[in-house]
């Protein structure tokens, strides 16, 4: 629910690093993950039959014969709504995770470098900001305005920056202080150079981190607001809204609320643990200095 | 102390403010005019427009409306529902009798889950015991609340037919037995969050040098663990049980209407779809206050189990 501010070290010297081994696990989660994303390119390419078509003849029918996992309540197949699915589902988050990593190490190399009243001004805003429940202030913004899917990435995108945002600061306060930073200043070098060329390569695994962790959140609260009716139009392959729409059938075919939902968790856990092990790869790198 | 909870409690207020007031600017420029939402899709002559306009206010300037929606707060006034024409404040009362047991339970399931849970992970650290539960938590934390309510209810409802599926119960044991499987939802996303922070901060607390002296002095471990390790972890434990009330705000929403619950967060998610601005204005504006209440005793909570916060300036 939030992310905590780790601390890093200097990555150490280039030529010297060693290649990344991932343990079974989180090599496991990184196949899932990829296979997820290709499913959001590919996915309604994959899907056996169209996922939009009805057949009100062969609604709600249980797993088997033409329809692997059998049909929702307008006869549309849950297989193919289930891989066409993927893509609202993830392409949103990816966009969320995206803006919010690239706008939480930008403003945190800003408030954390330059300090003073940019630092004051910055953070206070993200103390603000974070004290609010970004799940809630989408649900009431987008069920208000009405802005649905886009609305929800733009909110989730805005609110999920702070978290991130305070993980970056504290990590370029950290390197601000070691000798490396001073010596560039001495020789002259800008402050944007040292920034951008010194401090940023240093807290690269703690914005890789932050992107990970905020795309687990996204991806959990924007299902969320597909699933309350918030999100995609009615209608739409997206796992969020077919558990929603297939609540109504858990005792005629469980699966089709069940396809879309085992997906989900699978993703959302997979994410988490890529985004843990990437953390516990930054963490365990700063105690082995 | 007194100086610390006297600025706390003005910040709040403050906070309590602003937001009400951006959530009625937000409402006031929304699409769509609230007087056909009042009047429903029958067709209206001018007259009857008019009418309306001038019984809710609505030719009124912002601020003044601000001001008379400000003005009802002290006597619980938040106006009528444009849907229904009841209180807005019956509205949130009634449906508070489903939601706030359903987060009682579930702050309950969350927290004692949690820590015992994370107590004992931390103690036998490296064990099957702790991997397991420290994948069960992973599992559970990063699941949304939606998707663990229908697992749930595909299993111990549909399958093996412990728990009613959907709606309130009419008389107390069948409301209770509906509560079942919602609480359990909302507890267990809260109790992997709170058990993993447990455990990583009884983990470092079990490695402090006076734990140890503790020990070595030969004082039962009961003792140890209450007068000395959870004392060293009481602080983020703490938050971490505010960062799951705060949570549960949201999800009580989701997980209502998994259940088909009619309870406070069903009311909005109602309220928002028909457009019933002073229901959606009410709801927020007790949800705000919640929150910056939950905040706000947290922060005097800390402050008391460890007095170096009211002077240092930042808590966390």
């Amino acid at each position: 629910m939030t992310m905590e501010a780790i601390p890093a070290a200097p990555a150490r010297s280039h030529h010297k690093r060693r290649p990344w081994r991932p343990d079974p696990l989180t090599a496991l989660s990184a196949v899932i993950v990829c296979a997820v994303l290709a499913l959001t390119v590919w996915g309604s390419a994959l899907a056996p039959q169209p996922p939009m078509r009805q057949d009100l003849f062969g609604a709600a029918l249980p797993p088997g014969g033409e329809h692997l996992l059998g049909t929702d309540q307008l006869g549309r197949d849950i297989l193919s709504r289930t891989l066409a699915g993927a893509r609202t589902a993830v392409l949103g988050p990816l966009i969320i995770a995206l803006v919010t990593a690239v706008f939480s190490t930008c403003l945190g190399l800003l408030a954390g470098y330059i300090g003073g009243i940019t630092d004051s001004v910055v953070s206070r805003l993200a103390d603000v900001v974070y004290s609010v429940p970004p799940l809630l202030v989408a649900i009431v913004a987008v069920g208000v305005l009405g802005g649905g899917y886009t609305l929800g990435i733009v909110v989730l995108s805005i609110l999920n920056i702070p978290a991130g945002l305070r993980s970056i600061r504290a990590a370029v306060l950290e390197q601000k202080a070691l000798p490396y930073i001073e010596s560039a200043w001495v020789i002259g070098k800008s402050g944007t150079h040292i920034m951008w060329v010194h401090i940023l390569p240093n807290i690269r695994p703690i914005a890789l981190t932050t992107f990970f962790l905020a795309f687990t959140y996204a991806f959990v609260d924007l299902s969320t607001l597909s699933f309350l009716g918030l999100g995609v139009a009615p209608g739409t392959s997206d796992w969020g809204r077919m558990v929603a729409e297939s609540r109504v059938l858990v005792f005629q075919n469980p699966w089709a609320a069940l396809a879309p939902l085992l997906l989900i968790v699978v993703t959302a856990v997979c994410a988490n643990l890529l985004g843990e092990s990437l953390e516990g790869a930054a963490a365990e790198k700063g105690k082995a200095r | 102390m007194a100086i610390y909870l006297l600025k706390r409690i003005l910040a709040s207020l403050l906070v309590v403010l602003v937001v009400s007031f951006l959530i009625f600017l937000c409402l006031y420029f929304t699409p769509g005019s609230p007087e056909q939402a009042i009047l429903g899709p029958t067709a209206a002559t001018p007259q009857t427009l008019a009418a309306v306009r001038k019984t809710y206010g609505l030719d009124d300037p912002l601020l003044v409306q601000y001001w008379n929606f400000l003005r009802g707060i002290p006597t619980l006034n938040l106006g009528r529902s444009y849907q229904s024409g009841q209180s807005v404040l019956e509205g949130i009362g009634s449906g508070a009798a489903v939601t706030l047991p359903l987060a009682v339970g579930g702050f309950f399931v969350a927290t004692t889950l949690g820590i015992c849970g994370g107590v004992a992970a931390a103690k036998r650290r490296g064990h099957l015991s702790d991997r397991l539960m420290g994948a069960a938590a992973i599992v559970a934390a990063s699941t949304p609340a939606y998707a663990t309510g229908v697992l749930l209810l595909v299993v111990f409802g549909v399958d093996l037919r412990w728990f009613p599926v959907s709606g309130n119960g009419s008389d107390v044991p069948s409301r209770i037995s509906h509560l079942v499987l919602p609480v359990i939802t909302l507890g267990l996303v809260g109790a992997a969050t709170v058990m993993r922070r447990t455990r990583i901060t009884v983990a470092a607390a079990l490695e402090r040098d006076d734990v140890a002296f503790a020990r070595a002095r030969g004082l039962p471990r009961r003792e140890v663990l209450f007068r000395y390790v959870l004392r060293h972890a009481a602080v983020l434990i703490l938050t971490s049980a505010g960062v799951v009330l705060i949570y549960m705000v949201a999800a009580t929403a989701v997980v209502e209407s998994v259940f088909g619950l009619s309870g406070t967060g069903t009311y909005l998610v109602s309220a928002i779809n028909s457009k019933d601005i002073p229901a959606v204005q009410g709801v927020a504006v007790v949800i705000t206050f919640l929150v910056v209440a939950i905040n706000l005793v947290t922060d005097i909570l800390y402050a008391l189990i460890d007095p170096r916060i009211q002077r240092g300036a930042s808590a966390r």
